[in-house]
């Protein structure tokens, strides 16, 4: 619809006056609203009534304070408060004995005495349950193992020799593989031997040297054999 | 009076022997020892791993879900300070990482490389779950479990192994240590090189592969197959039941002599060669062995052996 008069009504609403509400009326808006939000949370929690020993705690505490409002109350004698103040300006001097340097002087050794054994106490939980060293003497016969190195210089020069007269023997696969076993051997001495101390019980080990020993003049005879054929 | 001199004269005897380090050829040796012990929660999935040095490794196990670690490093040596300075050389390592605990022990060289007078050792008592895998490395030592029921892993080297009441599944390999089990069943899997192998009472599925061996097996109740692969080796094989169990043979420069009661359904004898296979050996637990060079002896012993 096209306003026939719009020019009147646009001068007419140009004229009418604007007012502002006072700041109040928001205040009292706000404060209502609220309210209200605060009344509809209420109505909404639930009651639950405290259990019996919160009202008698209370209860308690009411008849605590009751009790103290009616204690009568004294005040002292003036010679009373005058006694203390005279106790209080003088000065005492305790004597210094003997008697009570000695007391004083094991006071501070108890106390040194008991932080040491403290000290004592964390030492030994901290060192014997993790880890603790201990000293013993053990009478033992100290082993000879030098005898096990002897002759293997002395067969190696014999191998040598015999290669050198023949060597194509020494050539052969057989030869050759007797050759590597024997080496293997030697190596597994070495390595026994160095591990050897003469202050274990080398029992075992010495038992595994006899074996390889024994493999090892197998090989040996088997190995000329090959050689002088 | 000439009692008294005899007492003074004894005493100074003995005060002279005990003085001196020397004793009728033998040698007072201090002894240095230093333990630890430690202890880890387990639950399933967390594994054991040892990696020995000259250790003397004992597992056995326990009902409690911890694994406890007791460890003594020894050093002997005639003089004291030596005898400790070498146990700093012997160094050992335990701790917990992911899911494996690990136990470690070595010789740390000084940086002048010199080799440690004393004698050193580590001894290793170590208590676990019952299911708790265990894998261990040694070189020169002893190596000695019992109570497993997971799986075990040994390499070797130089080290003794004894097995006992393990139902698990085993895999050996040893150099130069000679391997005893006792009671045991699951799976047994070794492979040696020169070292001798007992197995008492077993049973399960056992594969030896061996070179230089003494093999001796007794007490075979119900394997569910027994593979025996040896190089120059001496196999005794005794047990009251040996009729129950099927057999191939694949014998080469072996010496062996058919028992009696050894039925062969086919015998293949081109000397050195032996090849034989008992009858229905299909029904039977299996045993199969391949020998080159060496003896065989399969023994049928009575129930009082």
């Amino acid at each position: 619809m096209i306003e026939k008069n719009k020019d009147i009504l646009t001068g007419a609403l140009e004229q009418l006056k604007s007012y502002k509400p006072a700041d109040l009326v928001w205040e009292t808006i706000e404060e209502k609203l609220d309210d209200q939000v605060l009344k509809e949370g209420l109505e909404q929690l639930k009651p639950i009534a405290p259990p019996e020993f919160i009202w008698n705690n209370i209860d308690n505490e009411l008849s605590k304070q009751e009790k103290l409002r009616n204690l009568k109350q004294y005040d002292p004698p003036a010679e009373i408060w005058d006694r203390i103040d005279d106790s209080l300006s003088e000065t005492k001097i305790i004597p210094f004995t003997p008697r009570g340097k000695i007391i004083r002087m094991m006071k501070w050794t108890a106390g040194v005495a008991a932080m040491l054994l403290f000290g004592l106490f964390l030492f030994k939980s901290i060192t014997i349950n993790k880890s603790s060293i201990t000293y013993s003497e053990e009478w033992i016969e100290i082993g000879d193992f030098a005898f096990w190195e002897e002759e293997d210089l002395e067969v190696e020069a014999v191998l040598e020799e015999l290669c050198m007269e023949n060597p194509t023997a020494c050539d052969n696969p057989e030869f050759k593989e007797l050759k590597e076993e024997l080496d293997f051997l030697e190596e597994s001495k070495r390595e026994i031997l160095s591990q050897m101390s003469e202050y274990d019980e080398n029992t075992e080990l010495e038992i595994v040297l006899t074996k390889i020993e024994l493999e090892k003049n197998d090989l040996i005879k088997q190995m000329i054999t090959e050689v002088m054929i | 009076m000439k009692r008294t001199a005899l007492h003074i004269a004894l005493i100074l005897i003995l005060t002279i022997f005990v003085g001196n380090q020397e004793v009728f050829g033998q040698t007072r040796v201090q002894v240095v020892k230093q333990k630890r012990t430690e202890s880890f929660k387990w639950k399933p999935g967390v594994s054991l791993e040892i990696n020995g040095e000259r250790a003397e490794i004992f597992i056995s196990t326990h009902d409690l879900n911890t694994i406890s670690i007791e460890t003594e490093l020894i050093a002997k040596h005639k003089d004291k300070s030596v005898a400790e300075k070498d146990l700093k050389k012997l160094q050992l390592l335990v701790d917990k990482v992911g899911s494996k605990v690990f136990v470690r022990d070595f010789i740390q060289l000084d940086s002048d490389n010199k080799k440690p007078e004393s004698g050193l050792k580590t001894v290793m008592h170590i208590t676990i779950p019952t299911h708790c895998a265990v894998s261990i490395n040694n070189y020169f030592g002893k190596i000695d479990v019992q109570g497993l029921l997971n799986t075990l892993t040994i390499n070797s080297e130089y080290s003794r192994i004894n097995l006992k009441k393990n139902h698990a599944i085993i895999k050996v390999g040893s150099k130069f240590g000679d391997i005893k089990a006792t009671n045991t069943s699951g799976r047994l899997d070794i492979t040696s090189n020169r070292s001798d192998i007992v197995l008492e009472n077993v049973s399960g599925v056992i594969s030896l592969k061996s070179t230089l061996a003494e093999i001796r097996i007794t007490g075979l109740k119900n394997p569910e197959s027994l593979k025996i692969d040896a190089k120059k080796s001496k196999v005794y094989i005794t047990s009251i039941h040996s009729l129950d169990f099927g057999y191939i043979l694949n014998l080469e420069k072996v010496d062996f002599t058919k028992p009696n009661w050894l039925y062969l359904k086919y015998t293949q004898k081109e000397t050195p060669f032996i090849k034989a296979n008992t009858i229905d050996f299909e029904k039977l637990p299996l045993i199969n062995i391949k020998l080159n060079t060496g003896s065989l002896a399969l023994i049928k012993s009575s129930a009082n052996d």
